[in-house]
This record gives C-alpha cells, structure tokens and sequence, in this order.
C-alpha cells in the first residue's frame, strides 16, 4: 500500500513538473511539429530522426522541432488523422507513397515544385539538388490528379527499396542448387524452392522452399514481370479477370496449394513472412524490400543474401518509399521546407543507410560506402541494379482499391476459398460498384448547420416549456423540496455528462450520418446526403452485410459459450473445497490485462502450426483422421469467428464472479428443503438454483450480448479483420470506414444501425424475459 | 422548556393516503408520553413529524414554544431511538455515542485541526468525558471499543439509549425500541427507561404496538386508529375509561368482552348470551339510558366461571383454557357469544364441559352500536 | 450443496476440475513469461514453430531493454520513455479512478435515496446509455474536445470521469438501497446534511463497491489504447498501453516478441497487483448484491 501511495506521488510530480515546464518553455521561438513513424527501424530510427533534428535546431536557433512518433505506421495514420481532424496537422510527416493520391485530393499536402525551383535557382549550400535523387523515386511522389508518377510533386523522398528475394545460402549449398542469378526467372525460382524441398534440416524435417508473402503490392510487382497488371490505363479499366493475369495468379496459386513443401501456406500474422526467415527452415522469403536488413543482420545461425525479383515475361519490381511531405495548412511553409531537405540531405541519408534500413533516395549517397559495405547483404549493388526497371506502383484516391484488392487477392491466394477466377471477378465487380456508388457521385449540397441548429433549439425550448408546465401544480412541503433539491444537485454531474458527453455527441453523429464528411477536412465541408449512406449501406456494401453476419455468428457462438462456462465455473467455485480463494483469483486474473501482448499471445495460441490450440488437438483428431483447423489460414471462413469466441472465454472471470455472488445469495434454506423432500441434485439445480438466478442470468446476458457487438480491439490487433473479411466484425469495419478511409458520415451511419439493434435485441430480450424472470420491485 | 404541541397536524402522502388526519395534542415538559395503536395507526408517522424526519402536509408541531415546521431535524434538539438501533456499523460504540456532539462543536472543521488550538483539545475532551460518564451510567463502558456487530441485542439498544443521552435533549423520541428483544430484555430495558426518565426529567415520546408497554412506562398515553387520536389520558383513565369501543378493546390483556344488546328499563337484553338472557344492571349507574341496541363491555376478569350453577350465572360451555401458572383463562360459549373469563386456577372446570357464568356489572361499560363498530362512544356513567 | 455421499470423490473430481481450469487459464500467461526470459532467437522460434520451452538461461536483460527500447530521448536520462509513459498511466488512472469513484457515488446516492421529480424517467434513460456503443460517439466527442481545445492534454481522458459512469451509478444504487433509512434517519438527527451522509455514512459502508469501481475503473483506464492514441499528441504524453505499441512494426507484425512480452508482463504488474489487493473486499461487494438485477 506504502508502495502504491508513493508511486502515485512520484507520478504526480513528474508529470506535473514536465507541464510546467512545458508552459514556461513555450518562448517566442517558432516550432514546427514533425510527425514520423519507426516501425521496423524500431528506436534506432528514431534515434537518428531525433538526432537530426537537434542539428538542425543547433543550425538554425530561431527553429524549435517538436518530435512525435506514434510507433507503427498504422498508428501513425490514425494519429495524422486526429491531428487534422483538429484542425493542428504537423507541419512535417512521413507519407507513404501509396497514400498521395489519396492525401493530395485531398489537399492535404503543400505542392513542393516552387522550393525546388527556388532551391535550384538560390544555389545556397543547404539547397536541394533534385537531380541527386534517383529520378524515379521522386516521381513516385509526383501526382497529377488522376496518376501518379507525373504532376504535381508533393513530397521528398526520404528513402526507398525496391523489392525481391531473400535467400538462405546454407541451404542453397546444401540442396545443391546455384546461387539466383541477376537476372533469374521465375522457372529458376520455383525449380530452387522444389530442390530446397527436398533437403533436410538438421532435424529431419525436409526445408520449405520459399515463403511469398501475397500483399496487394507485391502481386501488382508479380503481375508487372509478366507484363500484366489489375488495372489499365485508368483506374476503371480493371485487367484483373484478363487471360494473362489469371494465368499467372493461378500459378502463383498451384505452387502454394497444389503443391507440397514449395511454398508455404499462409502463415499466421503473429509471424511475418520475414521472421519465417529467420528461422532457417526456409529456403527462399520475400518479396520484401530492404527494410528487412536490420532484423535479419542479426542472423547468426545462417549466411544470406539477396536477389531481386525474378523475371518473368519482362523483368520489371517496383520502388516502394516514404517522403518528407509539407501540410498545406502548415503556416510556417518556409522553415518546413528548410526541415525537409535537411532532413534529406546527404549526411542524413548516409546515417540512414548505415542503419540498412532502406536505400537512400540520394544517389550519392547510395552509391557510398554507407550503403555498399561489407554487412550483409553481400549484393547491395543488386538493390541499385534493380532501379533501373522499377517502377512506381501506384494507387488511386480512393483507399477502397486496395483494400478490396488485398481482401480478395487472400481469398483466392492465401485461404484458397475461392478459385482465383472468381476472386479477380469479384474484386473487378466490388471495385465497379464502388466507382458507380451514388455517394462516388459527388455534388451534394452543403450540410445545413445552421437550420439544423436553430431545431434543435427548438425543440429544447418546447420540451422545457412542457417541462415547466408539468412541474407547476403540485407544490411540495418544504423538506420535500429540500430533498428534491438535493436530488438534483447530486444527481447533476449525471445530467450534466449525460447532456454533454451523451445526448450531444449522439445527436450530432445522428446528423453525420446524414451527411457525407471526409474527416480530414474542416466540418463546415460536410455535405447532405440525406439517406445516401444508409442506402448504400444496406443495399450496395456487401462488405457491411458481411461484417453483419460475422458479428451475428461471434454474438451467437460467444455468449453461450462464455456465459455457460461462466455459470459452471461460478458452481464449481461455490463448492466449499480447501483452497477456492486461489483457484477463484487464478480464474479471474485473465479478465484484469489486456493489450497488444495478450493479443499477441492469442494470435500465437490460434497458429495454424505452432499455436497452443493445435498442439493439443492434433494428437487428439488424429485418430479420427482430422486435422486441426487453420483458424486464422484458410478454414478462417468457419473457424476464424469461433477462435475469437474461445478466447472470449478465456477472459470469462468477471461473469464468473457475478455468478457466484448470485448464487451465494441464493438462500440455503430452499435447497434445504428441497432435500428433505428428496429432490435430486440436477433437479434441484434446474428448478430451483437456475429460477433464482433469473435476474442475475439476464443481466449477465444481455451485458454479453450487447458487448459482443462491439468487439473491436482484439480483432484490430489481431488479425486486422483477415483473411479477407472473414474477421472483420462489424466496429472494425466502421473504425475502418471513419479512420483508415476517413469517411465520417458513413461510419456515423454504421454507428447508428449499431445503436438501433442494440437497442432492438434488448427490448427483445427483456420482453420476453419478464414472462420467465422472478423479479422483486427494483424500489419502494 | 420543552413541552410539545401539535395542532391539527395532519400527513398526507401524494397518492392521498392520509396518514394522520387533524391530530392536536399536548405533552407537558418532562411528561412520558407513549403513543399506542395496531399498525398502521400512524403513531410512527407522528413521532417522526416530531423528530422532523417526515414533512408535515398541515398543522404546526411547537416543541417549547417554537414552531419547528421547518426546522431540520437537527435542528430540533431532538434525539430519536430507533427500532433497529441504527447503530452506525463502521464505527466504534464511544464514536457512535460522541459522533453526535463532534458534528456539533464549535471548535471543529479543518482550520481548527490546523490550528491545535487549545478550545479545540478541551472540547474534545468534555466529549469523552460525557461519553464515559453515559456508558458507564448505561454499564456499557466495557464495550466502547467493539463494533456493534460485535454486541447482543440488547447491547445495542443500550448504546442506541446512550447516543441519546449522550446528546442531552429536550425531547426524547423513541420508535418502537424494543420490539426487536426477548420477552424478559424487554421487560429488563422498560425499568431501565423508566429510570432514565426519571434521573434525565426530560419529555419523552415514545411509540410501541404494545398495550401493556403503554401502560407500564405512560405518564400518559395517546391512542391511535388510523391516523386518528382516539384518547389520550392516563392509563388508568384509558382502562378505567375507554373513550370508544377501540380504546376498550385494544387496551387491557385479555381483551375486553363484548357482547351485542339491547337497552331496556332497568336491564340489558342480551340474546346472544341464551335466549331471554335480561342482565340487571346495577342501579344509578347510567342515569340516562337512552333505549335501544347498545355494546356491553366487561373485562375478562369480572367474568366468574364455575363448574356448578351459580345463582345469576348463565349457561356456558368450556372451549379452551389457557393455564398461566397463577391463574387461568378460559375461553367460553355464552348461548352464541363468545366470552373470555379470567378466573382462579379450577381444577374442576374441563374443556369441553358444561359451567356456568357469572357477569359482574360493577365495572362494565357500556357503548353506543351502529356503523363502525370501533368508533362506539362510551355511553357516559355516572363516575365520569 | 451437500457433498454427504461421496465427500471425498466430491472433492477429488472438485480439485480435478479446477486445476485443469487453472491449467488452462495460467498457461498462456506461462507461455509470455516464458518468451518474455527467451532469446530473441528462442522467442521467434516459439511463435513460428511452437514447441515452447522454458528457457535454460532465462534472459533477465530483456526487461531492462524492452523498458529501454520505450520511446525515445533515452540518452538524456536512463528509461526516460519508461518512466515518462508509466507516470502518465498513472496520473491519468488514479484521476479518473478517483473521479470515477465520487461522483459515481454522489449520483448513486441521489438515485436510491433522494426523492425528485423525474427521477425514474431519468434513472431509465442512465440504464439505457449502458447500451450505447461507444463507436456512435467517438467521432462527435473528437469533434466537442477539438473545439475546446482539449487535444493534447489529458483532460478528454479525464473530465468525463468526474461526471458519474452509469454502470458504476447502478451498481453503488443498489448497494445503497440496501442501507436502513433509519441509518439514514440517526445521521439526519446527528446534524448531518447530505454531503455529510454521503462522506461519512455512505461511502465507508459501500466500501466493496468502491473497490470495485476501482479496480474495473483503473484496469480499464490503465489499458485504454484507443483514447491516448487519439487525443495525446506528444510523445513523452504517452501512457505505457500506447508506448507498447512501438513494439509492432510497419506491417502490423512482431519482430521483437521477447520485448514485447517482457514490456507487457511490466505493464499488467499494476493490474495484478491491484485486483490481488482489492480481491477481498471486491467479493465481498459481489456478494453483498451490488448485482442484483
């Protein structure tokens, strides 16, 4: 207890020195607010952005840099998100270049061609010299409104890579097979991962040949070696379903399914392709870009190295890559700029390349010895070689494509539920439907605020009024006045919240879900749609109906499951056995943590392979000839929902204790009396303990119920709604819809359909409870 | 001075039921008053309108002059014991006997605790002082230091008396404090009361369902039907002269027999003792009968039973007899009536036989019949 | 429940049930601890492939330096970041815990025992938020905090916590009905007001309420990812459940398992620790029908 209290004032203190310091540090000098992510990089690219920019504000005193890395990049674009959402965007950030269409439609981005030419007209020494840079990654960055590689250039390209193989050398030497040459095919590729097969490892188990990860970009990279790829010249000319691209996804399909040991078969999410690497069981892993090398340098047990990707028809890869850009609501644009092409200059980008994270985009820079060293890989030269027949690979505005793009490619690559055929049919179809969408149309009118406004007050006005009315009348004595005042009084931090935290946000996401609002853009911006959102909910997203059906499927597997095994453990815990109070905080303790390891730690115990689930079942199915299912893999259509439902119960401690303070209420005496009367033990358990628990029993229902619905955090961190859809639960999809697609009106609309079968179910549920439950009066 | 006056004081609750309607009553200073009456009777309701724990819809309630319609409770230099103890149960005996007069003080709040000042520490230490002396007048002090649910029943009433005490109040309120104890703690608990009224000389108001803790502890008493004074006099006058037909009834152990008739000159006739049945009545003591049907009320105790005819006694049959050690009832069958008698042990009276009966008028009383039959007035005698 | 038959198979069949319960409800855990004490080498090797082991040499380092790996700036000062994120986790879960606590109480207090006009229909409409999924009201709230200036502060993780949580005001309700009026009643004549009452008379007596409130409160609170991620800007604001998240790369995945483990047993140690200490009273108050429906 001492302990806790002086924990508790440390913190205080700390925290409350560090905001007054905050408030007398904030001098006249102007800050600029950087915005960046260090995912893979981890704290060693952090620690060189923050290094960076202590030099800079040394080089330039009038400059202060306010630094915030939210950790992973998923992150990273939630928190962008907010900081525009408030209206105070960081002057500085990171954009991937898959997102500047989206970003520059948006206008979120400051066009950077004046600095460059006004760079390149000044000559001052810090200058940038856009000539340094590999000319095809700064176009990545260039976007014209409608494709990008030409246009407009929004961004500075920090770094990038190009894509390919990773390979085990031991293995190559052990299997006999030749090293992949620089300009090796794909017959070369697959003919090494079926050699690799068959060797052995040093435990018996024959090796797998490669591991080929199935993200939409690097099928799009696959695709553009034979010539081929989802889209044509513009973004409705959709060259999924064409003879080429189908012939070559099914191969890359055959290898994975039809054949055994070649490739494997779409691991868990726990490890990325890249850690399977490590392990030295497979031959082959990719395509990745260079953003491996810092994890795999550490690497002892093997020697490695890398080949770009094979060629196919043509020999073609693509230049994934990350740009300083500007906010175009910035309002120090000058001193961002200066930032920006610090932060790209040659030391900057040479410290970077030390760190083999990636390839510097300044040429100079990668053509040094900071980039070609003697650390593995031995072919840095290869990754160079690779630029010259990369291109940009590019996306349109709207973030859907990808999406529907990487959900259906799963389908039909990675779980094998569909035949490749049909998964190119559905996404060209989904993709269609989203382009003809009404609201894809555009051209709404204006959200009427200030009608809506003057309304609402009205009608405030005349429920006060009516309110008023019904007061006058009865007058109260005195100490009952007294009392009614006092009620008020404290029941008012109630009302209070309710108005505000409530009633106001639930009215206006009401109005939101009439409206059409891009989150990134100021409120005002918000256009009427009327019912345009529910519409397309509920007649044209199927990927909302699905999302439906998965949650019905978790409502209706996980609260009898969890609520069952809540009441069993609640009667295993009222027996009056030595030792109940450790087994009753052993039980419970699940329910108290949370969070990205306990997430992780479950996506481990539902490993298709490795996990904890299939270890025990194996043994077990096997005598019957069945085999565990890949929960998280391919049978993730069936078995992907109950996996949740069952670590749903793993937490089911909380329930239990409910349980067992309902049944310690129950009175001894009528279990008593019942056997004296010679009542069995199952009988007297049906009739007697399960009516009494009524109440209890519905309460704990119908919290289950209406918190299965929202399930959220486990499946995000989890398995981000994959594969496919096939976890996407229904607030996932809405916290994808407002956070990741930014379209606020329509998870509005979402959240709304949401609140109406809630409250649908639990008028469902009461209703016909109160023909069953014993109640006693709720209050005098 | 605290004598207390109420004054057409009324309670209605809203959904208009009236739980004491129009009651004007007077309680001289240092008086024991006992309101009595079945449930519901609304003695409770007039205690705590008293006490200031229930609003009063009409009337004024005056404790020493003041008119204290709107004072809070605290307010009221009242102190109330309450059924239950309401002990509270997080705290010690000696801080639920000083918490009282610590909420009380002139020298508390946080500047005072600050402060250390030596009115404070004095304060505080009269406090334990008046404890002390209370627990110990009580024979408590022992169990200062334990939490009521480590005491008996009856020690917690006796703490709950001394958090009353301890307070020094013009009127002492008390609810019904010992329905909750055994048969002889209670008996035990009523001397200790009445010992308390007597050393404290302070009003005292006190609630009980029980007729015979009425008229044990009462300088006078007050009793109540629904919500309606019905008497209020000493327990003599209540016994000796019931104002209607409930105070009779409900005063007094047996119950009262009653017995439907009809006035005549000179006599009662009562068919319903035996057919023909005339009782004489004793002579001057109605002066004016008015004829007609009229209640004969006589006490169990004026009923002798027999077990061989007795001149003027009627005709009875044996149905029950409840032996009391000392004395006997018996429940008997007067021709259709039905009478108790409470009578010497008789070993030669059986149940199921045939004795006989025998009425003393001498301290009979008579009522009015008609509509509600409690309401009956006495018909007045000559001794009122 | 008489176990007068077969006391002791009762009892073995009993014990047998809840080990193999316990079993399966610690293993996980053993399995972090495990990882967490591995090599990074031993550690991918348990996510991969599974086969956990425990671990020969248990690697005591990783905690320092999964505690070393959290935020940044930790040149300046040893675990800054640590430090920074866990004092923040606790500043903004001890405020709303305590604010959680009061004015649930206070509310409570009104509802079961104060009688004003409106009360049902309000008392009702609280039960009824307790259906109300967060989700509908997220982005508005976003929208309400960005207007009074409140993102970057802590105090959209705080203020509403001093306004009452419905399911807190429910529980403390039917706890507090359960207190004898007459309780109520002697306080009244002690000289006690309301505020006095709910200080003094109700709070100690609803004291396995309040553990409760507290440790669903601060667990949930210490947890909480959604909301810091949203309205806390800077790094060194962070609190310990955003700060873990630097343990995910740019793809979603794990590189550094053995870290992550180590930094997430570090981060449930307070949880623990509290409902260890708590657990008494906190069954004491289920127990007590702070549930009853």
């Amino acid at each position: 207890m001492v302990a806790a209290a002086v924990l508790v004032c440390w913190a205080f203190a700390r925290v409350g020195l560090r905001e007054l310091g905050r408030l007398r540090a904030a001098d006249g000098r102007t800050t600029l607010t950087v915005l960046h992510w260090s995912g893979e990089g981890g704290p060693e690219e952090d620690e060189i952005v923050e290094r960076s920019l202590r030099d800079f504000e040394a080089a330039n005193p009038g400059l202060r840099v306010k630094r915030i890395n939210p950790g992973d990049a998923g992150s990273f674009y939630t928190k962008l998100q907010t900081m525009m959402a408030a209206g105070e965007p960081p002057d500085v950030f990171y954009v991937g270049n898959e997102r500047i269409p989206s970003f520059a439609s948006l206008g979120l981005l400051e066009p950077l061609d004046r600095f460059v030419a006004a760079d390149a007209a000044s000559g001052e020494p810090g200058a940038l010299r856009l000539e340094e840079l590999y000319p095809q990654v700064v176009d990545a960055f260039r976007y014209d409104g409608s494709n990008a590689g030409q246009g407009t250039l929004w961004g500075i390209p920090k770094d990038f890579t190009i894509v390919g193989f990773y390979y085990n050398k031991d293995i190559f030497r052990q299997a006999g097979v030749p090293f992949p040459a620089a300009d090796w095919t794909w017959d070369d590729f697959v003919a090494a991962a079926r050699a690799i097969h068959k060797a052995k490892g040093p435990d018996g188990a024959p090796y797998i040949g490669a591991e080929f990860v199935t993200w939409p970009a690097m099928v799009r990279a696959y695709l553009f070696t034979e010539g081929c790829d989802a889209v044509g010249a513009s973004w409705d000319e959709l060259r999924l379903s064409d003879a080429r691209s189908l012939a070559a996804l099914d191969r890359l399909r055959a290898w994975r399914h039809d054949e055994e040991g070649t490739l494997t078969s779409g691991r868990s999410k726990i490890a990325t392709g890249s850690a399977v690497f490590a392990t030295g069981k497979v031959g082959m892993a990719g395509p990745f870009g260079r953003w491996v090398v810092p994890e795999y340098r550490r690497i002892k047990d093997f020697d490695w190295d890398f080949a770009p990707l094979p060629r196919g028809s043509e020999r073609a890869n693509i230049i994934l890559t990350v740009s300083w850009s500007i906010s175009a609501q910035s309002v120090h644009k000058e001193d961002a700029w200066k930032l920006v092409r610090w932060l790209t200059n040659e030391e900057g980008q040479q410290a970077q390349a030390r760190l083999g994270l990636a390839i510097p985009s300044n040429r100079r820079a990668a053509e040094s010895d900071a980039f070609i060293d003697a650390a593995r890989p031995a072919n840095d030269r290869g990754y160079l070689d690779a630029v010259a027949v990369a291109r940009v690979i590019d996306w349109p505005a709207n973030p859907k494509f990808e999406q529907l793009l990487g959900s259906n490619l799963d389908e039909g690559l990675k779980t094998g539920t569909k035949p490749v055929a049909e998964a190119a049919g559905d996404f060209e179809r989904l993709w269609k439907a989203e382009l003809a969408s009404p609201l894809g149309r555009g051209g709404f009118p204006p959200v009427p605020w200030g009608a809506i406004t003057a309304g609402i007050a009205v009608l405030l006005a005349i429920g006060a009024a009516w309110m008023v009315r019904a007061r006058r009348g009865t007058a109260l004595a005195l100490q009952d006045a007294r009392e009614e005042r006092a009620g008020y009084l404290f029941a008012s931090p109630w009302i209070v919240g309710f108005a505000v935290f409530m009633a106001f946000p639930v009215v206006l996401s009401l109005i939101l879900s009439f409206s059409g609002w891009r989150g990134l853009s100021p409120l005002g911006e918000a256009r009427w749609v009327g019912w345009g959102n529910y519409a397309q909910l509920l007649g044209e997203d199927a990927r909302f109906w699905t999302s439906v059906r998965v949650t019905l499927y978790y409502v209706l597997v996980a609260v009898p499951l969890g609520q069952g095994l809540a009441l069993a453990a609640a009667v295993l815990m009222n027996q009056k056995v030595f030792g109940i109070p450790f087994f009753r905080a052993a039980w419970y303790l699940p329910s108290v943590l949370a969070g990205v390891g306990v997430a992780v730690l479950w996506r481990w115990v539902f490993d298709s392979d490795a996990g904890l689930m299939n270890q025990l079942l194996g043994p077990v199915l096997a005598p019957f000839g069945l085999e565990p299912p890949h929960w998280f893999g391919k049978d993730a259509g069936i078995w992907g929902v109950p996996a949740f439902a069952i670590m749903n119960a793993w937490f089911v401690g909380g329930s239990m204790m409910i349980y067992l303070a309902g049944l310690q209420g129950i009175p001894d005496e009528l279990n008593e009396a019942a056997q004296v009367d010679g009542i069995g033990r199952v009988r007297r358990f049906a009739s007697i303990t399960l009516p009494m628990l009524g109440p209890v029993i519905l309460f704990n229902v119908l919290m289950a119920v209406i918190g299965s619905f929202q399930v959220f955090t486990q499946a995000f961190v989890m398995t981000g709604g994959e594969p496919g859809d096939s976890t996407r639960f229904y607030v996932l999809y809405l916290f994808n819809q407002g956070f990741e697609f930014y379209e606020m009106g329509y998870a509005s609309a979402m959240a709304w359909l949401l609140l109406l079968a809630v409250l649908a179910v639990t008028a469902v549920i009461l209703r016909s409870s109160a023909r069953h439950i014993y109640y006693e009066a709720l209050r005098k | 001075m605290a004598s207390i006056e109420l004054n057409r004081v009324s309670k209605t609750y809203p959904g208009g039921v009236r739980a004491v309607k129009e009651a004007t009553l007077a309680f001289r200073d240092g008086e024991f008053i006992v309101l009595v009456g079945p449930s519901g009777c609304g003695k409770s309701t007039l205690l705590r309108m008293i006490a200031g724990l229930e609003g009063i819809s009409g009337g004024t309630v005056s404790i020493g002059g003041r008119v204290v319609n709107d004072l809070p409770p605290k307010d009221r230099d009242v102190a109330m014991v309450f059924q239950n103890y309401a002990l509270y149960p997080h705290m010690t005996v000696r801080r639920n006997m000083s918490f009282g007069l610590l909420r009380r003080r002139r020298h508390g709040g946080p500047v005072a605790w600050l402060a250390r000042s030596q009115a404070r520490r004095e304060e505080l230490a009269q406090i334990d002082r008046t404890v002390e002396e209370t627990a110990a007048t009580l024979g408590i002090t022992a169990l200062l230091d334990r939490l009521p649910r480590a005491l008996s029943g009856g020690q917690r009433q006796r703490v709950a008396l001394g958090r009353a005490l301890v307070r020094d109040p013009a009127v002492f309120l008390f609810d019904e404090p010992l329905s909750n104890l055994d048969a002889r703690l209670r008996i035990e608990m009523r001397a200790e009361i009445r010992e308390m009224h007597r050393r404290t000389k302070a009003t005292m108001v006190y609630v009980t369902h029980d007729q015979e803790e009425a008229m044990t502890l009462a300088d006078r008493m007050v009793v109540m039907r629904d919500g309606v004074v019905q008497q209020a006099g000493t327990p003599a006058e209540c016994y000796g002269r019931p104002a209607n037909r409930f105070v009779a009834g409900f005063v007094g152990m047996p119950v009262m027999n009653f017995v439907d008739a009809t006035a005549a000159a000179g006599g009662l006739v009562a068919p319903s003792l035996g057919t023909g049945t005339v009782l004489a009545l004793p002579p001057g003591r109605w002066p004016t009968i008015p004829a007609g049907p009229a209640t004969l009320g006589v006490r169990p105790d004026r009923v002798r039973v027999s077990a061989q005819p007795a001149p003027g006694a009627l005709q009875a049959e044996v149905r029950a007899i409840e032996a009391l050690g000392d004395r006997m009832d018996v429940v008997l069958s007067v021709g259709s009536a039905r009478m108790v008698a409470r009578v010497e042990n008789d070993a030669r009276l059986r149940e199921g036989e045939r004795a006989w009966a025998g009425i003393d008028l001498a301290d009979a009383h008579l009522f009015e019949a008609g509509g509600d039959g409690d309401a009956c007035r006495r018909i007045a005698d000559r001794d009122d | 429940m008489s176990g007068r038959r077969h006391p002791i198979l009762g009892t073995a069949c009993a014990w047998t049930l809840l080990l193999a319960g316990t079993a399966v409800f610690v293993y996980p855990l053993l399995w972090m601890l495990g990882v967490s004490l591995s090599t990074p080498a031993d550690a991918q090797a348990a996510t991969v492939e599974g086969g956990f082991v425990w671990p020969s040499d248990p690697q005591l380092g990783n905690f320092r330096e999964a505690l070393a790996q959290i935020g940044s700036d930790n040149a300046a000062e040893p675990l800054r970041g640590f430090k920074d994120a866990l004092a923040n986790s606790v500043v903004v879960a001890v405020l709303v815990t305590l604010g959680t606590v009061l004015s649930s109480s206070l509310v409570a207090l009104a509802f079961a025992r104060m009688r004003f006009r409106g009360s049902r229909p309000l008392f009702l409409v609280m039960l009824g938020t307790m259906m109300l999924p967060g989700q509908v009201t997220m982005i508005p709230l976003f929208i309400l905090f960005r207007n009074l200036g409140w993102v970057d502060t802590i105090l959209p993780l705080v203020v509403p916590a001093f306004f009452g949580n419905a399911y807190f005001v429910f529980m403390y309700r039917q706890f507090i009905a359960q207190v004898p009026e007459a309780l109520l009643e002697a306080a009244r004549l002690d000289g006690l007001g309301w505020l006095g009452i709910w200080w003094r008379i109700i709070l100690p007596l609803t004291r396995p309420v309040t553990a409760i409130t507290a440790v669903f409160t601060f667990i949930g609170c210490w947890n909480d990812f959604l909301a810091p991620l949203i309205y806390l800007q800077s790094d060194e604001q962070a609190t310990l459940a955003v700060a873990l998240n630097s343990f995910r790369n740019q793809y979603g995945g794990v590189t550094k398992v053995h870290l992550l483990m180590a930094a997430s047993i570090v981060t449930m140690v307070p949880c623990i620790l509290l409902f260890l200490a708590a657990q008494k009273q906190f069954i004491e108050g289920l127990g007590k029908g702070a549930v009853k429906g």
